[in-house]
């Protein structure tokens, strides 16, 4: 992973939605993102009862976003949401780091 | 609103994207007037679309724009706005953008400037912490010679890590794991501080090398009272920067919520604080605490505070920098459920 | 095609800050530039107040005024035309 930044025309946008699900964003289809700043896009934010059903609304509106024409993290988020140890709410700042080692390949 | 009021009524957002957008909501539902300074570069945002006003101040780099601080404050005063919200990043931590805007008659959006100056000062605000009674990690004041810097290190004990006095945010800080490394670190964070912050001053801390990220959301008025409004979790990290976090944190029970949550606002109502501001703590795997920094504005993820407390954080900044009272008090505040944030950003995965 | 050919000749100045327009260094004060007028460069053009500042903008080459954008004591963002000029 390179992590670098991503600027350019948003060709494709879908937001999820649905209950308990916000997303607090300035991008449009058609938005082009400028280099000249911070390369946060959009939050993606999920409420749940609990932890467990938060969790589980995550990995739903992240199966529903859409982001076409640049590069973004929404990839990460995914493996990140389907992780035991997120699940087991085992964090700590190397998480990421751990993450990344026990990828296949 | 209450007498000694500083009322206003058209909202300055000196900032873009998703910050600016949010600001802009809170100020529609409140009644406020908005107006929207953008650069060349942003044009076609949708703050300049939404806000009442807008104003270009400037070409696309930040330091010619959203950094420009004569820029923003002839924008006020053209469209006869009366107060600015910083958002955050950018100017949000700048105090002297905060004196010039009150110098200027306009209501600056956040604490005072004098506290946002202390907070800003990594050394000043640990002693501050100290007094308060909120455990920091072992460390030291200002070291400005190689003895002094000697001394400290073999108090604390390996690993450190020297962090700028004007720095924060994962800036400016270096990790030293043996005592060989150490005065090279030293003169080479010095001089990073230096170009970095304009300030070479620099400090050592204890070294936790797995925390849990653990930081406290407080809310405080200008009639002397503060509330916590719980814990978030920022544990995911990447370089510093936080990817995912939650509130609550999954490993603090009521009690250990009551408590940490306690003693911010014992130091916070120490010093005076008021406006919204954040507590950062390092949690080791023994389940102690410690204070690393206080953030003196709106976070990036307030909004997982703002879904399990019920508060809309930018509507009570708005509310308590006019002078109001807070509208709870500390009972009165209840967590629900669990939130959790992603930011995503355009990056090359 | 030809719309642009006939435009190439005239160009614009624009603001260089934020800030309040004036044509004049006092309210009462005639104008620094009139339409038609030509103008040398360094020559001041209007003030621009920003912070209670008065910044005279000088022009940066010699230049024909062919209309004035702008109303004295009006608003002026960053990067807004002026002058609408050609070259002398």
């Amino acid at each position: 992973m390179t992590f670098a930044p991503s600027p350019g025309r948003i060709t494709a946008l879908h937001w999820p939605g649905g209950y308990g699900v916000r997303v607090d964003t300035a991008a449009y289809a058609q938005y082009v993102v400028p280099p000249h700043y911070d390369s946060l896009i959009a939050k993606l934010v999920v409420w749940g009862a609990t932890r467990d059903e938060a969790i589980r609304r995550l990995r739903r509106a992240l199966g529903e976003l859409v982001i076409e024409g640049i590069g973004s993290n929404v990839g990460l988020f995914r493996e990140i949401a389907a992780s035991d140890d997120f699940a087991a709410a085992r964090l700590d700042t190397h998480f990421l780091e751990r993450l990344a080692q026990a990828r296949p390949g | 609103m209450t007498a000694g009021s500083r009322s206003f009524s058209k909202v300055l957002i000196a900032n873009r994207g998703e910050i600016a957008l949010r600001i802009l909501r809170a100020c529609r539902e409140l009644g406020l007037r908005t107006v929207a300074v953008y650069s060349q570069a942003d044009a076609e945002a949708l703050h300049v679309r939404f806000a009442d006003q807008a104003v270009c101040i400037g070409p696309p780099p930040a330091r010619d724009s959203y950094l420009n601080i004569p820029a923003i404050i002839s924008a006020a005063e053209i469209t006869g706005a009366d107060a600015v919200h910083p958002g955050y990043g950018f100017l949000a931590e700048n105090a002297e953008f905060a004196a010039l805007c009150e110098r200027c008659g306009l209501v600056f959006i956040g604490p005072s400037a004098p506290l946002m100056a202390l907070m800003g000062d990594k050394v000043r605000a640990r002693e501050a912490m100290v007094r308060a009674g909120v455990p920091v990690l072992p460390g030291s004041g200002v070291l400005a010679t190689e003895d002094e810097l000697r001394r400290a290190a073999g108090d604390i004990g390996y690993p450190l890590i020297i962090k700028a006095c004007a720095g924060g945010g994962g800036r400016g800080m270096k990790i030293v794991r043996d005592e060989g490394a150490l005065v090279t670190a030293w003169s080479m964070a010095r001089t990073e501080a230096q170009a970095g912050f304009g300030n070479p001053d620099v400090y050592v801390e204890r070294f936790i090398s797995a925390p849990r990220h653990i930081e406290i959301q407080v809310m405080g008025d200008r009639h002397g009272q503060v509330v916590h409004l719980g814990e978030r979790e920022c544990s995911i990290q990447r370089r510093h920067q936080k990817l995912v976090e939650e509130a609550p944190s999954a490993v603090l029970d009521a009690a250990a919520r009551e408590q940490l949550g306690g003693l911010a606002v014992r130091a916070c109502t120490a010093v005076g604080y008021d406006n919204a501001g954040t507590l950062e703590f390092l949690r080791d795997e023994s389940g102690q605490c410690y204070f690393m920094e206080m953030n003196t504005r709106l976070q990036v993820e307030h909004t997982v505070t703002e879904l399990v407390s019920g508060v809309d954080m930018v509507q009570a900044q708005l509310a308590v920098a006019a002078g109001e009272r807070l509208a709870w008090r500390q009972e009165q505040l209840q967590l629900r459920g669990h939130a959790i944030e992603c930011r995503i950003n355009a990056e090359d995965p | 095609m030809a719309a642009l050919a006939a435009l190439a000749g005239a160009k614009s100045i624009t603001s260089p800050f934020v800030g309040t327009f004036y044509r004049a260094a006092s309210p009462d004060g005639p104008p620094f530039v009139e339409v038609g007028q030509t103008v040398r460069k360094g020559q001041t053009l209007c003030i621009i107040e920003a912070m209670k500042l008065m910044n005279e903008i000088e022009a940066e080459l010699d230049v024909k005024i062919l209309e004035v954008l702008v109303k004295s004591g009006e608003p002026v963002e960053f990067g807004q035309a002026l002058f609408r000029v050609e070259g002398a």
